[in-house]
């Protein structure tokens, strides 16, 4: 009973649909679905970096092989983090995530267990941590980083240093005295420079600060946090 | 069947529209409601971040309109300015997020210096976040909220300071008694302790213990010592000169705690802290005696006393022996007279004869704390006194000694494990006092045990953690009495 015009229009409308789902519906899935991905994953990872932070913050030490485990294995197994085998603080080479775990802290001239140190007046880049894929880091972009503080920033005076610990003896090297801090932006730079301030002339002015790269499909995602 | 084709013409067209605007609508409500949550979860993360900052400031330095500048920076920090197009409420201003209270145990307000046991830092923060696909129901933006809160938590502080014999020691040209009474007045005045909430008290000790109890006026105004309160006036008579009882003294500190908060067993609403600094190895305990009368011409029948309460303690560094005990009455001793030296027949007052009256040391002291035997610190093989001779082997000496350590090191756990308090405890070690006596020499590992610090052969994590300290000489003792406001403060801040 179909005209022969009908039968010629056969299979247009699957070309139609196939034309307009390549041009139209598909990019507009992929879209949906790339932006959410997107901002699932920075969720994840705002969350991350807020957990850990104020881990880190509160003393959890992440340089052992335990509390690595947590992280790997509970805390950001979500992201995927990928532990980093011996190299305990300097970051493993695998995986779509890297956390930067850096201590700061001012040591005050006042401070009298301080007794003339070598880094007496300074922000102390004091510890560094990094867990996951080191090479993520300073990658993507523009992405800053205080991972990649000009060397010529180090001070590498050899004399007594003060630690904020002060349960741990003076160390006789001070490889990470930094005469200057700067971390990107503005605000952060607001809190570094008031640091000697907000110590209160006491032994103090600790600062945690704590950053995440995680690397997919959809590019670079950078979260930090300063606790 | 013709004019039907024509009727559905554009029909498809019509379906992808209306498709196309389902499908926005739904992607944009999605996409709006994900930046919310977004914009919700760094908000939360910076109002912790900003609380947590504030706490930590105001453990440093006591400061409220300091902390309150340091957790708005944090804030901002954390959140800044134009994330993702939010902006700040104007009914809410980000100057203003943050506020500082004096509160009470039971979270009511409280007054500086009297009721107020911790200063609570609340964060409110709102933010108007943009939405994109929405406007076109008519909803051009929605407010998101976060609010955190973080305490400093009251101090209980209780110095314990050793004012035995050999803190008279000379320590470039000054008595090591001198260093520290300067340095335990300088403590008072840091600033990381609050007279608006917490409170210090003191013990000093040698044979026996001198308490003064807490006070909130070690400092006045905040940052600057109080010489006229009781504990630096206390401290400004501090002298040395005895024997070194360590299980009193921390003894002494707790009762003085418990007294604070009321008695035995009522719950603290403070942190608890023990600080005790000490040149040497303990010495001394004190113990219920049961002294025996002995029998025999001249003496007469046996006899047994009565209780007697006393120190006991080793008396020159020559003369091993038990020192003294107080107070030896005749009313302690069941009302047998006490009488001149008779032969060593029975109590004669003679302190260096004392030795004579017992048969041995008991197996607690008057609190309970095991001087041998179970899981004590050091080991011990036999408490009986050898008759009527002296102690004047070195081992017996030694067997005293480790008595003494195994009492403290007793006492110092029975703090951190009272279920009321949880008493954290700190030590510092003053070296400088050896070559005299090796048995006055520090115990290193002891002072870690009763601090329960990480390093402690029976360090117990479930326990309060304390810390080890360790000054040179008495002239270092400032830095570490730094070094221990420090450790407290970071303790609180986390």
């Amino acid at each position: 009973m179909r005209s022969p015009q009908n039968k010629s229009r056969r299979g247009s409308v699957m070309i139609e649909f196939v034309l307009v789902s390549s041009f139209f519906w598909v990019p507009l899935i992929v879209l949906m679905v790339t932006v959410g991905l997107r901002v699932i994953r920075s969720m994840e990872v705002i969350e991350l970096v807020n957990d850990v932070s104020q881990m880190f913050a509160r003393g959890v030490d992440f340089s052992t092989a335990g509390n690595q485990a947590l992280l790997t294995g509970t805390i950001a197994q979500a992201v995927g983090l990928q532990g980093n085998g011996a190299n305990m603080v300097t970051g493993g080479g695998t995986g779509n995530v890297a956390i930067v775990l850096s201590q700061y802290f001012y040591v005050n001239t006042s401070d009298p267990s301080c007794m003339g140190c070598a880094n007496a007046g300074n922000v102390v880049l004091e510890r560094r941590i990094i867990v996951g894929n080191q090479s993520l880091i300073g990658t993507g972009g523009s992405i800053p980083s205080v991972g990649s503080i000009p060397t010529a920033n180090l001070n590498t005076t050899t004399g007594t240093c003060e630690k904020a610990d002060n349960n741990l003896p003076p160390v006789t090297t001070c490889e990470y005295t930094l005469t200057t801090v700067r971390v990107p932006t503005s605000s952060f730079n607001t809190i570094m420079n008031n640091l000697p301030t907000n110590a209160g002339g006491n032994v103090g002015g600790t600062v945690f600060f704590v950053e995440a790269y995680y690397r997919d499909l959809t590019g670079m995602i950078y979260q930090r946090s300063i606790d | 069947m013709h004019t039907k084709k024509r009727r559905n013409k554009g029909f498809a067209v019509i379906m992808t529209t209306l498709a196309l605007f389902a499908t926005m609508l739904m992607a944009g409500l999605g996409f709006d409601v994900a930046t919310l949550f977004l914009i919700r979860t760094k908000l939360q993360g910076a109002a912790d971040t900003a609380a947590l900052a504030a706490v930590r400031t105001l453990t440093v330095n006591g400061n409220m309109p300091a902390a309150q500048t340091v957790g708005t920076e944090f804030l901002t920090a954390n959140f800044p300015a134009g994330y993702w197009g939010a902006r700040t409420l104007a009914s809410m201003p980000v100057a203003s997020a943050l506020s500082i209270s004096l509160i009470q145990a039971n979270g009511s307000a409280g007054t500086a210096g009297t009721t107020a046991t911790a200063k609570l830092v609340t964060v409110n923060v709102g933010v108007s976040a943009p939405l994109y696909f929405l406007r076109i129901l008519g909803q051009n933006q929605a407010n998101v909220y976060a609010s955190a809160q973080a305490k400093r938590e009251g101090l209980l502080i209780m110095l314990v300071l050793d004012g035995s014999g050999s803190m008279g020691n000379l320590i470039n040209g000054t008595p090591a008694c001198t260093w520290t009474m300067n340095d335990a007045e300088t403590f008072l005045g840091y600033s990381q302790f609050d007279p608006d909430i917490d409170r210090i008290g003191l013990v000093t000790f040698s044979g026996n213990t001198y308490t003064v109890a807490p006070i909130a006026n070690f400092q006045s105004p905040a940052g600057t010592v109080n010489t006229s309160s009781t504990v630096y006036t206390a401290l400004s008579g501090f002298q040395c000169g005895g024997n070194t009882n360590t299980a009193d003294a921390l003894q002494s500190a707790y009762t003085a705690m418990q007294t604070f908060y009321g008695g035995a067993g009522v719950s603290p609403n403070r942190a608890d802290v023990v600080i005790l600094m000490t040149d040497g190895a303990p010495n001394g305990i004190t113990a219920n005696l049961a002294p025996v009368i002995k029998s025999g011409s001249p003496c007469g029948p046996a006899t047994s006393g009565g209780q007697l309460s006393g120190l006991l303690a080793r008396e020159t560094p020559t003369e091993y022996g038990i020192l003294s005990i107080a107070p030896a009455t005749s009313a302690a001793m069941g009302g047998l007279p006490l009488i001149a030296d008779n032969g060593h027949c029975q109590m004669d007052g003679n302190p260096p004869n004392f030795y004579l009256d017992f048969t041995q040391v008991p197996t607690t002291d008057i609190w309970g704390d095991a001087t041998t035997g179970g899981n004590t610190y050091l080991p011990t093989t036999s408490l009986a006194f050898s008759g009527d001779a002296p102690l004047s082997q070195p081992a017996d000496e030694q067997q005293f000694l480790n008595l003494s350590c195994n009492v403290a090191d007793g006492a110092a756990t029975r703090l951190r494990t009272d279920s009321a308090l949880r008493i954290t405890i700190y030590t510092i070690a003053v070296a400088g006092n050896s070559g005299t006596n090796i048995y006055d020499d520090l115990d290193s590992v002891l002072l870690q045990r009763m601090a329960n610090a990480p390093t402690s052969p029976i360090y117990n994590p479930s326990q309060p953690v304390g810390a080890y300290f360790y000054a040179q000489d008495a002239s270092y003792l400032g830095g570490e009495f730094a070094a221990v406001a420090s450790a407290i403060s970071a303790r609180l801040s986390k």
